[in-house]
């Protein structure tokens, strides 16, 4: 199966005084094969935020490379990229069809494009009819479904999510659930952090364990938990992580 | 450029949607509007008075607008995070610097043109036609170079001050280079504001600008703009977000 994205040793280290270095990701290889959902597991601190935001290049590594789709991960590359944050912050005030339109036009989009896609996906994360309401009168649910509907806006091939489980109560963490199935179905490859193991479980075909910016254990979720007679993704987990 | 223009557009629309824009000009309408109905030490005093405290306003809140709006830009695009939609797009951090200063520029430059429109109107009432046209253009355009030149050199000191500190030394550069000329600490190696200021012709009607002088200025502007947001792309290019 072809790699959507690969990671070659990718370090990224952070200044700490005069002589100092904190190495914040350290040495870490890994791919992603098409129509796959990738679980990055860690405990907080663990370094999964930074090694996203690294490979989207709001971080700069020290060493590594990230390639898409055979080539370098350049800015244009991005084009096939959606990233949602793990934060949601948008222009407060600003309608979501405003922000949807502003970021669809970065993203390459035509303006008919744009109003097609807008629909598809404010329909999809539940948004419908609340694109000309101010994102400041949003709830922080409904911040969360428009951050996702900006990261499939332009129907990238892979989507890398930020912790996308985090904030929503259960209603919201079982839709966030079934757009990723159905984003799956489309043949989508996705790249999600979360330390919601139960979460990451049910929706992961492979998952990678963090800890202290380097990679323990990466693999197919099936295979791992094939040879424990507890099958508890949990438990595995503390066993990796020394928990 | 479309990428440039779609985050100008953002910018536009951000800072129409804040209140501080109409608030500014709701107190420019009042300071002139108060000006002109007092009438004190003769007429051609008068005359002169109101000119003098027309444009110095308008050129003033123009000024402000600009580098308030400009510290903010970056800043707040880091500290709230949204810079991350914008920059997980095919967006270069060089089309993003750009974009904002384009977009704090046009709206630095369309509230100067309400407010320079507002002042020549408010002349033009009390029919005071002593100042010959070519130097209200004159004094209109260099005062487009100086918000060029302001709004990019307050992006710069954006990457490295916070926006309260940002805008004060900001308005400290503008007003002291202004107001004190050469006795201004480290004048020499400082940029010239002043040297856009020709509200002395307009208010005493002396003689026009010279061609040249306009065409050293504009490139004057251009150089110090050009080298600012270059300055600025060179310190946020490697930035950890």
């Amino acid at each position: 199966m072809s790699a959507v994205l690969k990671i070659e040793d990718l370090t990224v280290a952070y200044r700490q005084g005069l002589n100092k270095e904190k190495v914040a990701i350290d040495g870490i290889s890994f791919e992603i094969d098409k129509g796959k959902i990738m679980g990055l597991l860690g405990p907080n601190g663990a370094g999964k935020t930074t090694l996203i935001k690294t490979i989207m290049g709001l971080i700069t590594a020290k060493s590594g490379r990230s390639i898409l789709f055979g080539n370098p991960f350049t800015t244009a590359a991005k084009r096939q990229v959606g990233y949602m944050p793990e934060i949601a912050n948008f222009y407060w005030f600003f309608t979501p069809k405003e922000i949807l339109s502003m970021l669809g036009s970065l993203s390459g989009l035509s303006r008919k494009d744009i109003t097609e896609r807008s629909g598809i996906v404010l329909d999809k994360v539940g948004l419908s009819g609340e694109e000309n309401q101010l994102v400041k009168s949003f709830s922080k649910g409904m911040a969360e479904r428009l951050n996702l509907a900006q990261a499939i806006l332009h129907d990238p091939q892979l989507m890398i999510l930020d912790e996308p489980f985090s904030g929503l109560d259960p209603l919201g963490r079982i839709h966030m659930r079934n757009i990723l199935s159905s984003l799956k179905k489309e043949g989508k490859t996705i790249l999600l952090s979360s330390h919601e193991l139960s979460e990451a479980e049910l929706v992961s075909d492979d998952i990678c364990v963090m800890k202290n910016g380097k990679l323990l254990k990466c693999g197919p979720l099936a295979k791992i938990l094939e040879g424990r007679a507890d099958r508890s993704l949990e438990n595995y987990f503390l066993q990796m992580i020394g928990g | 450029m479309h990428n440039i223009l779609s985050i100008a557009k953002g910018v536009l629309k951000e800072l129409a949607r804040r209140k501080d824009l109409y608030l500014i000009f709701a107190l420019l309408l009042i300071i002139l509007l108060y000006s002109a109905s007092l009438s004190f030490g003769g007429e051609s005093n008068f005359q002169r008075y109101f000119k003098e405290i027309g444009i110095s306003f308008t050129y003033i809140f123009s000024v402000i607008i600009a580098i308030t709006f400009a510290s903010r830009q970056v800043p707040q695009e880091v500290e709230t995070r949204s810079i991350y939609h914008i920059l997980a797009r095919p967006v270069s951090r060089l089309e993003f610097i750009i974009g904002k200063f384009l977009g704090v520029f046009f709206v630095s430059a369309a509230s100067f043109s309400l407010f320079y429109a507002v002042y020549v109107i408010s002349l033009v009432l009390r029919k005071d036609f002593s100042t010959p046209p070519v130097l209200f253009v004159q004094g209109y355009i260099l005062h487009l170079f100086l918000l060029s030149f302001f709004t990019s050199l307050t992006i710069f000191f954006s990457l490295f001050l916070s926006a309260a500190s940002n805008a004060v030394i900001s308005l400290i550069l503008y007003f002291g280079t202004n107001w004190f000329g050469a006795t201004f600490p480290a004048y020499v190696y400082l940029p010239h504001p002043e040297l856009f200021d020709i509200r002395d012709k307009i208010i005493h009607s002396w003689d026009a600008v010279p061609g040249w002088a306009i065409s050293f200025l504009a490139l004057y502007a251009a150089i110090y703009t050009l080298f600012f947001l270059l300055s600025s792309y060179a310190v946020f290019r490697s930035r950890d977000l």
